[in-house]
């Protein structure tokens, strides 16, 4: 008998190890609201899960989560999954990610949109998923714009009638359009002009083109009607100093609190369009799982976990919580994100634009490139050089140092 | 008087007097210029806290406005049969009246006079102006402080700062004494090595220092907060200055009456030092206060961090709670200012040196 | 030959190289482990292509030849030097001002001297989100204290003022930085100058009072000179603290190096080559240009010091 109970113990022993909790770290860059909505969307994925935990590690912003990351996978032990931005996974961890081809739905993946999946794949391997994405978006004043621009043209008209010197003192009292000066500007004229950023073999840079011109060409006469700064718009543009702007999605929590105190009244719009569309650049980060560091059980209980941040519940509920643009279609047809957005007309245009954005080309260099695509920008916006000048000097400077010319 | 005073020995007796006068008036108007001078540098070195501590009491909306608020302000309310309504100021046949506004439309509201409400009357809303009174939002720290735990990260950057300070200043008494005061092997070789340390960009050493308390198993302890902050090349450096004022003759006759050097150092160097070793003692403070990456590398849990960490929930991705990191930023600093309150006692108070026998 | 046979003067002599290096052990044991193999194992990267992941390949001193043809490395030390030009003495002039001031036995200097220093502790965050309301091209405080004091006489003659646009031009990007770093380092600079004001031997001021000596030049020819200690500490310190300047452009201009790169120090090129794009062989480098910069300065200020610094021992 007494025999009998110990083989029992010992099989039980042995059921409950099974059981064993599986803890996986996730390193983000997330704060405040932000935080706490992914506390929440984790809390119930542990409920749902309860041999799993999830251990969300707060690594500081962006910059300093890199820091982190570069120290922990050069010390060879980085965490289970983090956050990523394309330009560091192609420059740096693409080989250290697990590919997650066949590990996410098919149905899932179908149901955002190509442009935004192809942010995440690395030489023909999807390696990263779309987690906190965002998209520029037009603010505008309702008090002063009744319609929103539909066009480049019309963004310019309207801008122009909206600058007004009421004092004549040569400054006007209030500007048609704010203008910050960021390579996503560029991008996003660029692509909206038709533009292409590289070639196909991504040997040579080819923003010299035509679109590149048209591109700079407006957001040169959109400067000269614009109150032109390099820090946020929200401030101005809720004090009602700017008319209109265009910025991230993510501001808009900023731009609501500054309008209500300078009692503006506003919306979103999609972008205008350009001589071919109206895409957005996409912005913000995905989500990857490290190949490296962790055990196979570590990983699994990872992928699973970025499935559940992908189903329909917990997706609506970052969205909805962070202001974070909705990616799936399947959600965004819903009935609760259709009430929603009768809750908050805001959330209209924003995930319209959702759907019509686009991401550039990924290379190792991007970052550098991308710096370079801005610094023109700001050369060209500052009268420092001519737009054809600019284009041909960044031109040249990417092709030579960064695609190895 | 002496019979034989002349008028000229009169005369220097009142020139001698105006004199006096004179130095005693040159010495208040030198006083006064000091005074403006002196408030005049304080206004501008504190101008930026006052814009703190006025934001820290602001709305967001408040804080972002442009052209910048000083004075954060609200809209008085007043109750009209059982609401609560905006209150605004309006120009009403000649003369000016505050009126509740009761709903608006279409650049149209509906006002009512508070003490009369049956009196209704519809105003363009562009003449109307906002009544608004002096409003510090104090919640403003509640708010802040909810954000974050920082009653741990408080605790744990108290705890971390007075050990490494602590533990600063006795190493750095240590080593200062001996590059001041003795002679040995490769003492200059050594201490230009030290002070070479100091050339490099904290972040080239991140990585492999990572690397190496990971490996020693400090990773997300106390240790790795405090054991590599206690060797200060910064406080070797200042003591010795420091310590080399210190008459060699000093020594000699400590040394004549059989003191060894350690007694040496702790019974007379250190009392003679006071000044510097409380100001050592106030940057380590307020060095390991503000320390902020090393923390966020070497630790994953909150239960470890610090006040730094906390500040920066309130920057967000696209903007920051100007308002809120305000509000925290002032409580992040107050312990400091309490503490150099404290120095600045033990400085004034410190020994007057009066020589040597 | 043992121990025992040495001379009494070589054995107080190791006695006292022994006692010497006691003292400095747990300071030596710390550094060694947290800096010093540290730098080395940085100069070892700094000799490689170092990817944070996969192979690294050994280049031997191309970084450092790769560096000294970068245009932007070359733009990025003149932006420090210019800098460190700009910040160390005029910091060091006003903080001796300050000192002597605070010095005095005024009513209220523990406040005031708790106002200067107030600048020093205030987190760098939230005071760098302030300087970007002061420097605010329209309705910044600076250019509105600008604009007033220039339009009153007698400056009102020679001065014809128009608001600065200090954070959107390249060429108020660095003065900018400067304004900032006094700012934030005189009362600093000022404390460490009263405690050695404290520790000035009262025999010496009532020796020069005796003397008949008045303020000014009890000041020159007392005070200065034993002051000169921490006056030369504060030079070393300020200039090694300079030429690292990195985390004020880093939050005052949101991430980047100001407009046009103008701003662009040399530890913000570093952080950029390393943590942006990657290139940990090239940082590493580019620390050790830096690094090598600064040891020369400031070895040439140690050599120097033996002739203006008085230890008064």
């Amino acid at each position: 008998m007494k025999r009998l109970a110990v083989v029992l113990a010992v099989v039980v022993g042995v059921g409950a190890l099974g059981l064993a909790q599986v803890e996986i770290e996730f390193w983000h860059a997330m704060r405040g609201g932000h935080l706490e909505t992914l506390e929440r969307i984790t809390a119930r994925f542990m409920e749902e899960n309860p041999d799993i935990t999830v251990t969300l590690v707060g690594k500081g912003g962006y910059g300093d989560l890199n820091t982190a990351l570069i120290a922990a996978v050069a010390a060879g032990d980085p965490p289970t999954m983090a956050q990523f931005y394309e330009d560091w996974v192609a420059a740096a961890y693409k080989d250290a990610l697990m590919p997650l081809d066949g590990l996410i739905p098919e149905d899932v993946l179908a149901d955002i949109p190509e442009a935004l999946l192809r942010t995440g794949i690395f030489d023909g391997v999807l390696l990263t998923i779309p987690f906190n994405k965002s998209t520029l978006i037009l603010f505008y004043n309702t008090d002063l714009v009744a319609e929103p621009p539909k066009t480049w043209e019309e963004l310019l008209e309207l801008a122009r009638a909206l600058t007004v010197d009421e004092d004549g003192d040569g400054t006007p009292d209030r500007f048609g359009f704010g203008l910050r000066p960021y390579a996503e500007m560029f991008t996003t004229f660029f692509w909206q002009a038709g533009g292409q950023f590289y070639n196909e073999d991504m040997t040579e840079c080819t923003i010299n083109s035509e679109a590149g011109l048209r591109a700079l060409n407006f957001l040169l006469e959109l400067k000269a009607t614009s109150l032109y700064q390099s820090g946020y718009l929200s401030g101005p543009f809720g004090s009602g100093l700017v008319a209109m702007y265009i910025g991230s999605v993510a501001g808009i929590p900023y731009v609501a609190r500054a309008a209500e105190t300078g009692g503006v009244s506003w919306n979103t719009a999609v972008l205008p369009k350009g001589p071919v569309n109206n895409d957005s650049v996409y912005m913000g980060t995905n989500v990857g799982v490290f190949a490296l560091g962790s055990s196979e059980e570590e990983r699994a209980a990872a992928v699973k976990y970025i499935n559940f941040l992908l189903s329909p519940w917990a997706h609506l509920e970052w969205a909805k919580g962070t202001g974070y643009i909705p990616f799936r279609h399947s959600v965004i047809t819903s009935p609760e994100w259709q009430a929603y957005m009768e809750e908050d007309p805001t959330r209209v245009a924003v995930t319209e634009q959702a759907f019509h954005g686009f991401g550039y080309p990924i290379h190792p260099e991007s970052y550098s490139i991308r710096g370079v695509w801005g610094d023109m920008l700001e050369y060209v916006l500052l009268g420092e050089m001519t737009p054809e000048e600019a284009l041909e000097w960044a031109v040249e400077v990417i092709n030579t140092e960064y695609l190895g010319g | 008087m002496p019979a034989n005073t002349s008028g000229r020995d009169r005369r220097r007796e009142k020139s001698r007097r105006l004199r006096r006068h004179f130095y005693r008036y040159y010495r208040w108007a030198w006083r006064g210029v000091l005074y403006v001078i002196i408030a005049a540098s304080l206004a501008i070195m504190l101008l930026p806290f006052a814009w703190m501590l006025s934001t820290s009491g602001k709305t967001l909306g408040e804080a972002m406005r442009i052209p910048p608020v000083w004075i954060p302000r609200e809209q008085v309310k007043v109750e009209v049969a059982g609401q609560q309504l905006p209150l605004y100021r309006v120009e009403l046949e000649g003369e000016t009246r505050e009126l509740a506004l009761l709903e608006r439309a279409r650049g149209l509201g509906v006002f009512v006079d508070p003490h009369q409400p049956e009196q209704r009357f519809e105003l363009p809303l562009e003449v109307a102006r906002p009544v608004r009174r002096i409003r510090f939002r104090w919640e403003n720290f509640v708010v802040a402080w909810n954000m974050a735990p920082f009653d741990r990260y408080f605790l744990n950057s108290f705890f971390l700062a007075v050990t490494t300070a602590l533990g600063g200043v006795i190493t750095s008494i240590f080593a200062a004494f001996a590059f001041a005061k003795m002679n040995f092997w490769g003492k200059n070789w050594l201490f230009y090595l030290l002070i070479g340390t100091m050339m490099i960009p904290g972040q080239m050493l991140l990585v492999p220092n990572y690397i190496t308390i990971k490996q020693i198993g400090w990773y997300n302890t106390y240790q790795a907060l405090i054991i590599p902050w206690i060797a200060t090349v910064f406080g070797i450096f200042l003591l010795r200055q420091f310590f080399r004022t210190i008459p060699d003759e000093l020594w000699d006759s400590a040394q004549i009456d059989g003191c060894s050097r350690f007694r040496f150092l702790w019974q007379f160097v250190v009392p003679l030092s006071r000044p510097a070793l409380v100001t050592l003692f106030l940057f380590r403070f307020i060095g390991s206060w503000n320390a902020f990456l090393w923390v966020l590398i070497m630790t994953r849990d909150d239960a470890l961090r610090t006040v730094p960490v906390g500040l920066f929930t309130f920057s967000g991705e696209a903007g920051t709670d100007y308002h809120l990191l305000m509000a925290a930023a002032t409580m992040a600093m107050a312990p400091l200012v309490l503490l150099f309150l404290v120095a600045q006692r033990q400085f004034i108070q410190g020994v007057a040196r009066t020589g040597l026998k | 030959m043992g121990i025992r046979k040495l001379s009494p003067i070589a054995r107080r002599r190791l006695g006292e190289n022994l006692e010497a290096y006691l003292y400095l052990l747990p300071v030596l044991l710390i550094l060694g482990m947290f800096t010093i193999f540290p730098l080395f194992r940085a100069f070892q990267i700094s000799l490689f292509r170092w990817p944070v992941f996969g192979p690294k390949e050994f280049v031997g001193f191309a970084n450092y030849i790769k560096l000294v043809g970068d245009r932007e490395f070359w733009k990025a030390l003149r932006n420090t030097a210019y800098y460190v030009a700009g910040s160390v003495p005029i910091t060091l002039l006003l903080a001796m001002g300050v000192a002597v001031l605070l010095n005095t036995r005024l009513r209220g200097r523990v406040v005031a001297r708790s106002g200067f220093f107030i600048s020093y502790i205030t987190p760098v965050v939230a005071v760098s989100l302030v300087w970007r309301w002061i420097f605010h091209r329209f309705y910044g405080l600076l250019n509105y204290g600008l604009e007033w004091i220039t339009s009153r006489p007698p400056l009102e003659w020679w001065v014809d003022f128009s608001a600065i646009d200090w954070l959107n031009e390249p060429r108020f990007a660095i003065p900018a930085l400067i304004i900032i770093g006094v700012w934030q380092f005189v009362g600093y600079q000022a404390i460490i100058l009263l405690a050695g004001l404290q520790n000035i031997d009262r025999q010496y001021y009532e020796a020069a009072r005796v003397d008949g000596a008045n303020a000014w030049h009890t000041f020159r020819h007392i005070t200065v000179p034993l002051l000169t200690p921490q006056i030369f500490f504060l030079l070393i310190i300020s200039m090694i603290g300079a030429f690292q300047l990195f985390t004020q452009v880093f939050v005052l201009f949101v991430g980047n190096p100001g407009p046009g790169d103008a701003a662009m120090t040399i530890v913000f090129y570093i952080y950029e080559k390393g943590f942006r794009e990657f290139k940990m062989g090239i940082a590493s480098a580019a620390s050790y240009i830096l690094f090598a910069v600064i040891f020369v300065l400031t070895m040439i200020q140690f050599r120097l010091s033996r002739r203006w610094v008085h230890y008064g021992g």
